[in-house]
């Protein structure tokens, strides 16, 4: 009897979960709802436009620009250079313009560069999908977007040459290179976007040019038309349109709120990173955050001095410099741009104008170590010392030689090339007597930007490269022991970066 | 709205798994119980010798115990019952129990080898197999004190090959079954305990598992559809047997240590070859002294096991505490289980298994992976380091910082000045009711759940790196839910000479993970000594936070047919359906068919030679869908933040990569073949099976322009082929009444090709840790193995000390093996024991970064430390190029595994029934050409390492072990 009891509920129960088995059955949910955890890419607010902003300056900062290897083709300059052997390999390399598409780190750049352009592209992409009260604020940040991608392609063009373009998000199209006439219209019209539509001051940074103004805009628009009218494309109705762009901002430099710092060294102090207007674009750092400039500080320090020996100067441009600031009175800033000094660091404390007796001798940049020895970043290889991608002198300088390449004599250039060379410590103002106007602004950039990533560039848009690598010191360190010595003349190859590998790899018509 | 609809339905689903738990409680409280008989005898062969271990089974039930030393069993059963006494070696017997209460059996020495193995949903005889299915019992590992279950599986199986990446205790295995199928999905088998899906053997306790079958052809792995393309393996762990209570008490201790060290220059040396300027600090130090240490082990392991009435049970405790070889680092394990097994009635039985574990591992970083967070620290640093300066100074200051060697932050200082600690909490439970409506006709379900809490703190006083950097905390929680709901429903009938068994699976799973965490940095006040609690002081804090779920249904139907116990067939349907994957790409199915001819019966006369034969053959389609949840969505990243103030972050995003929003499952399709001989009744068995897979539509990480967004994006493209042969030979040499020695050799074969990339010839890829982003030192090519190292012929020094390399980029060698063998004997003399495990790994290469790093001035090694500088053949300047000849080396090797010899004493009057001492050795010898500590282990993960395996850049050793152990049984 019991038994059949049993039976019974048994089946009923059974029923029961046969049941609730079915429910299940019907209940799975397999729809994926991905918005709980991850932000979709098409962007419909402006704070999500602004995050996606803020975003590309860590992509510039902690992919490429914290390190000095983000600037591995300016060491192909004859103002930069490295330790002779140690694990310096990559730098060597470009020093002596020896690349490959392996040589250690070749890729940062490249890569960082399209990091920001990516996102670049998913923000200008949304331009027109943004709902907001605050048209101020989205035009702002449409107007960054394209600056920050003009100034990618720019840092791309200046480094590779010729490199692909691409302009839409969410896309995996093999594209080939474009040409250089492309690539530098591509950044105008994004220049000229961002010119449309930044303000004259941004809003709410630490300092000027730490985000791009207006005149950021402007002033980046004088260097490319000075690069176009140059090598490679040498279209010189460009130089009118850099003297124009660099005019527009001079004119309006208080609006923009741009200016020459008195004292040079103080640019290169942690200090003094807030205290200055001469920015015109720069990435400011915080080293409590975890965003670090990784460039300065021991990096240019000797194993004198406990330092990583990385970033030197040549030593034929010590000396010229030395020679030219003495006839031209502009010792104070040649004193500001080496350190001659006692060196206050284990285990030798060397003395910086006795560099000719160090194990790897060379001359040391302020701007690398440091304007102030005694700071915390000079001592260390991480630091808060801004890293500056353009500064007003610049556009002064920009402006001088676009005129005098340009045809013209104006005694406004004149007094933009005299204004950089007083705060170098000159005296006397320079005039046409003294030389034409191109030839004196091109020199005085020489030493104006020593050290500062920018010199090659010059060098390769005036084909002036092999002429400047011909003057190289006898004493400057050679590997002669594997017979390997600098290349010092040559084609587009010579001039530009090779593709990285790994893009290669991916897509082979990137190497030819 | 549907959404959210949905959302609330589905939420009850833990519940509805509890209400399983009443609705069969319910039905407990009223059941009758039927009429038993107690029954014992002894179990002895046929000449006379007593049988200890035979097993004594009730037919129709799992019902059973095992016989003691004596040969004694105990055994109650139902009225009427037939008993099934089986013992390997022995034929199976059956004998009907009557009234009498003492029945004695003579086994037969004809061996058909009768085992019965866990498949999957279900069981079959060894006999009836037609699939590839290797089995490994907790008999053959008994000889060995192992701390891991991996451990067990090691070269006891053909075509599973076991490698031990990492020397660090707790440290992860890798596991391949027959090869790699996937180039960048997961290449690790699935492991399914106690029938519940994606166990983890790394957390359970070895001496738990009763018997490990591996399921290695796709006809058998089908059966778990998507995940089974790795292979499965099966554990079961121990169950309470009938008689007496057994109590077990084993102890061991360990003592472990680096087995070789690399010949580095000592202080002058150095001093003389960095050149005049380095100078002798503190004495200078041997840094691989320093950093390694001498490591103990203590595994203490106690269960208790019986069989009362109805209800059958296994209790064990275990602790593990074992030091690592490295200073500073130590792994525990605490772990409970308890097995419970209740017959309701003759047809109504519940079974409870809960297994809770606490794995607590210090300063082990990336599950003992590598040995310091900046993979270019730890042992790469230690060996790096510049001998010529301690690393601690007189006054106990620390010099952290060398120009020579290493640029590295001081290893042995990190090292000391790191408290990281990692504890894993698990929770295992699954309930397992079975009823059985009719001899016919049974009903199971299977209801489980895994709970695991992953806690991470970790506080560098000294946090690894180029630069000194202040201390910094980090903690992460993942807490991680499983749960699994199984219906089957089975089918068994005979009808004359043919069984006909068909199995109905509907099963239900849905996993979530969560995630939190935070870095803090930037402490307001330094000489902290170890600030982790005081997180809050810091003035930089990120936080961070994920979660992730995703659900599976499945369908599966089996059916297994066999004629006259000649011909077996087995067909099976998988069908799954994912939530991983979007609409339209989400359900797949995964069919197979085998079929086995068993000639024993039929052709084969009585006295032959042969006394079984047996071809089976099979085909199967697995899949592998090891992908992440919400892969096929385009994200934006968080964590992008830049301060623009100079001195606080602002919120930024970043590009989360490019998605293949038709992604779908990677399908690999196998064909088996295999025989199995028996000969010398019994004594001498052998199996061979040649499988040959292909795996189609590859889940591969195909590298993506940086104009692109740069990255990689997970696609659907590419073929990749496996083929090769597993043999199996058991052989009883010697068998005695006094001497035994069983003797099992396996050897797998394996060829590995890539066969299509979907549409490119070659796919670079970059070493999986620690060298820059171009550093591609692995190609992938079409027509080639996976796992070509990618680089240049290494042409010698020059007249000037100058290395020299050929000038074209190209294959230098492969690193995944093609041949493995392991080769086990046992010997029994009396009262000894004497366990001998020998085994290879053959026809591969390894590219040696950790030698290549130290032997030519390199990025982060400024002045080599090697000695082999002062050979003069070698380099001293010229570019270190890591991905040439000089660093690739022949990898094989034959190594002894394990060595123990144990001494039984059986029934010490008043205090145990037996005990065994024995003393052990793991990795005591390694025969091999290779320079580095150990040719098995490597640097890359062990889930999708395939692409760059034998990669050793600084990878941990596995240590050389000397055991003493103690079992005792009461």
């Amino acid at each position: 009897m019991k038994r059949n009891i049993f039976k019974i509920n048994l089946w009923t129960n059974l029923s029961i979960m046969m049941f609730s088995a079915l429910i299940i059955m019907s209940c799975s949910n397999l729809e994926e709802d991905p918005s709980e955890v991850q932000l979709e890419t098409s962007l419909t607010t402006d704070d999500a436009l602004e995050a996606v902003l803020t975003g590309m300056y860590r992509e510039l900062m902690e992919g490429g620009a914290q390190w000095a290897q983000f600037q591995l083709a300016a060491f192909g300059g004859d103002d930069l250079t490295t330790h002779s052997a140690s694990n310096k390999i990559g730098y060597r390399e470009s020093d002596w313009r020896r690349q490959t598409s392996n040589t250690e780190n070749i890729e940062m750049a490249y890569n960082t560069c399209y990091d920001v352009i990516t996102l670049a592209n998913i923000a200008i992409d949304a331009q027109n999908s943004i709902i907001s009260t605050d048209q101020t604020t989205v035009d702002r940040l449409i107007g960054e977007a394209y600056f920050m991608r003009a100034f990618a392609y720019m840092h791309l063009t200046k480094t590779y040459g010729r490199i692909p373009i691409q302009l839409v998000p969410n896309s995996n199209d093999d594209l080939e290179k474009s040409s250089f006439v492309d690539i530098y219209t591509q950044i105008e019209s994004d220049l000229l976007y961002a010119e449309e539509l930044l303000p004259d001051v941004y809003p709410g940074v630490a300092v000027v040019g730490a985000r791009p103004n207006n005149g950021t805009a402007k002033a980046f628009l004088s260097r490319l038309y000075l690069m176009w009218g140059g090598y490679p494309i040498k279209d010189e109705s460009k130089y009118a349109l850099s003297a124009q762009k660099a005019k527009e901002v001079i004119d309006n430099e208080s609006v923009y709120g741009f200016g020459l710092h008195t004292d040079f060294r103080e640019l290169w102090t942690e200090a003094n990173r807030f205290n200055q207007n001469e920015s015109v674009f720069t990435l400011v750092s915080c080293t409590s955050c975890g965003v670090r400039n990784r460039t300065m500080g021991m990096l240019g320090m000797p194993s004198e001095a406990g330092g990583w020996t990385e970033i030197f100067s040549e030593i034929a441009f010590f000396e010229d410099m030395q020679a030219d600031a003495i006839e031209n009175g502009t010792e104070n800033r040649f004193n500001d741009t080496y350190v001659l000094e006692e060196i206050d660091r284990a285990p030798s404390y060397p003395i910086g104008s006795e560099w000719a007796t160090w194990s790897d001798p060379h001359p040391l940049f302020r701007k690398v170590v440091g304007g102030d020895l005694s700071e915390d970043g000079s001592k260390s290889t991480i630091s808060d010392y801004n890293i500056y991608f353009m500064r007003y002198a610049e556009v002064l300088l920009n402006y001088a030689e676009a005129i005098g390449r340009s045809g013209g004599d104006d005694p406004e250039a004149w007094n933009a090339l005299n204004r950089v060379r007083t705060r170098a410590g000159a005296s006397t103002e320079l005039s046409n007597a003294d030389g034409t106007l191109t030839d004196l602004a091109f020199l005085e950039r020489k030493w104006e930007f020593a050290g500062e990533y920018l010199r090659m560039f010059d060098l390769v848009r005036t084909e002036t490269l092999s002429e400047a690598l011909a003057n190289r010191s006898e004493v400057e360190t050679v590997d002669i022991v594997n017979n390997i010595v600098p290349i010092t003349s040559g084609g587009e190859e010579f001039y530009f970066s090779p593709i990285p590998q790994s893009e290669i790899d991916i897509s082979p018509g990137l190497g030819d | 709205m549907k959404k959210h609809f949905l959302k609330i339905k589905c939420k009850p689903q833990k519940k509805i798994i509890l209400l399983y738990v009443f609705l069969f409680t319910g039905l407990g409280a009223q059941l009758v119980f039927a009429q038993t008989n107690q029954i014992s005898g002894v179990i002895s062969d046929f000449e006379g010798s007593l049988l200890p271990g035979a097993s004594v089974l009730e037919k129709g039930t799992t019902n059973g115990v095992v016989t003691d030393f004596d040969g004694v069993y105990n055994i109650e059963v139902n009225e009427g019952a037939t008993l099934v006494v089986s013992f390997v070696g022995y034929k199976t017997q059956e004998v009907k129990v009557g009234t009498q209460p003492t029945i004695n059996i003579s086994m037969q020495g004809d061996n058909t080898l009768d085992e019965v193995l866990v498949v999957g949903y279900g069981t079959q005889r060894k006999s009836d197999l037609t699939g590839s299915i290797s089995s490994v019992s907790s008999k053959d590992f008994e000889n060995q004190p192992i701390v891991r279950a991996e451990d067990a599986l090691q070269s006891r199986s053909a075509g599973v090959n076991v490698s031990k990446n990492s020397g660090a205790p707790g440290g992860d295995i890798k596991i391949r079954i027959r090869g790699s199928n996937s180039i960048t999905g997961n290449n690790q088998p699935l492991v399914v305990i106690d029938g519940i899906i994606g166990g983890d053997l790394s957390t359970l306790n070895s001496s738990d598992i009763e018997s490990m079958n591996v399921l290695k052809d796709a006809s058998a792995a089908a059966i778990y559809g998507s995940r089974g393309s790795n292979g499965v393996i099966m554990v079961t762990t121990k169950k309470g047997k009938s008689g007496e209570p057994q109590v077990n008490l084993n102890y061991f201790m360990s003592s472990s240590v680096v087995p070789k060290k690399y010949d580095l220059l000592n202080a002058s040396e150095f001093v003389e070859f960095a050149g005049a300027q380095s100078s002798i600090i503190n004495g200078g130090a041997d840094y691989q002294d320093e950093y390694f240490q001498t490591a103990m082990t203590n595994n203490l392991q106690l269960t208790a096991s019986g069989k009362e009435g109805r209800l059958s049970y296994y209790l064990s405790g275990n602790l593990v505490d074992q030091d690592g070889i490295i200073i500073n680092t130590d792994y525990k394990r605490y772990a409970l289980r308890s097995n419970l097994t209740v017959d309701l009635t003759d047809k109504f039985q519940i079974g409870l298994n809960i297994y809770g574990s606490i794995e607590d591992s210090h300063n082990l970083i990336d599950g003992g992976s590598q040995g310091a967070q900046d993979s270019r620290g730890g042992v790469q640093a230690v060996l790096g380091w510049n001998p010529a300066v301690n690393y601690v100074n007189s006054d106990g200051t620390y010099n952290l910082t060398s120009d020579y060697g290493s640029i590295m932050l001081n290893p042995i200082a990190v090292q000391k000045e790191r408290d990281g600690n990692d504890v894993t909490k698990s929770f295992n439970s699954n309930l397992n009711l079975s009823y059985s409506f009719s001899d016919n006709l049974n009903f199971t379900v299977l209801a489980g759940s895994t709970q695991s809490t992953l806690t991470s703190e970790v506080y560098n006083g000294i946090p690894d790196g180029t630069t000194i950097l202040s201390p910094s905390s980090t903690f992460g929680s993942i807490s991680s839910e499983t749960y699994q709901l199984s219906n089957i429903l089975t089918w068994d009938k005979d009808f004359g000479n043919t069984n006909l068994k068909v199995t109905g699976i509907y099963e239900l799973q849905s996993s979530t993970t969560k995630s939190a965490g935070f870095v803090a940095s930037q402490y307001i006040f330094s000489g902290l000594d170890d600030a982790f609690y005081l997180s809050e002081l810091a003035e930089s804090q990120l936080v961070n936070a994920d979660y992730e779920t995703s659900t599976m249904d499945s369908y599966v139907a089996r059916a297994e047919a066999n004629f006259s116990k000649n011909l077996y067939i087995t067909g099976t349907m998988r069908i799954d359906v994912s939530s991983i994957f979007q609409e339209g790409n989400r359900t797949g199915y995964f069919p197979s068919i085998s079929a086995a001819y068993n000639y024993g019966d039929l052709f084969l006369p009585e006295d032959s030679f042969f006394s079984k034969l047996n071809l089976r053959a099979g085909y199967g389609e697995t899949g592998n869908q090891n992908v992440d949840p919400y892969s096929t969505y385009q994200e934006l990243e968080t964590g992008n933040n830049f301060p623009f103030d100079g001195s606080s972050l602002d919120i930024g995003l970043g590009f989360g990569g490019l998605v293949d929003e038709n992604l779908t499952w990677e399908t690999t399709k196998q064909i088996n073949v295999g025989l199995d001989f028996s000969m010398m009744k019994g004594r001498l068995n052998l199996s061979l099976d040649w499988f040959n897979k292909r795996t189609e539509d590859l889940l591969l990480e195909k590298p993506v322009l940086a104009s692109n967004g740069g990255g990689t994006i997970l696609t659907n493209i590419g073929k990749v082929k496996n083929y090769g042969l597993d043999f199996t030979l058991n052989a009883t040499v010697i068998d005695n009444t006094a001497f035994r020695w069983d003797s099992d050799l396996t050897m797998s074969y394996i060829k590995n090709e890539v066969m299509d990339l979907g549409g490119s010839d070659q796919i670079v890829t970059a070493a999986p840790t620690g060298v820059a982003g171009s550093s591609n030192y692995f190609l992938l090519k079409v027509g080639e193995s996976i796992g070509n190292f990618y680089g240049y012929e290494y042409l010698g020094a020059d007249e000037n000390g100058t290395a020299q390399y050929g000038d074209e980029l190209g294959i230098i060698g492969n690193g995944t093996p093609d041949f493995s063998w392991g080769w086990n004997n046992t010997l029994n003399y009396k009262n000894w024991d004497l366990n001998i495990l020998t085994r290879g790994v053959h026809g591969y290469e390894i590219l040696n970064s950790t030698l290549g790093t130290i032997r030519l001035a390199t990025g982060t090694n400024t002045v080599p430390t090697s000695a082999e500088v002062l050979d003069p053949d070698s380099p001293t300047s010229g570019t270190n190029i890591i991905n040439s000849t000089r660093n690739i080396e022949n990898g094989s090797f034959i190594r002894l595994s394990n060595l123990s010899l144990g001494y039984t004493i059986s029934d010490i009057k008043g205090f145990a029934d037996s005990v065994k001492l024995y003393l052990s050795g793991q990795n005591l010898l390694t025969i091999t050409d290779y320079k580095g500590y150990d040719p098995e282990v490597s640097s890359g993960g062990v889930e999708t390492s395939d692409v760059t395996p034998s990669y050793d850049s600084g990878a941990l050793p596995n240590p050389r072990t000397v055991t003493f152990g103690v079992n005792i049984g009461f």
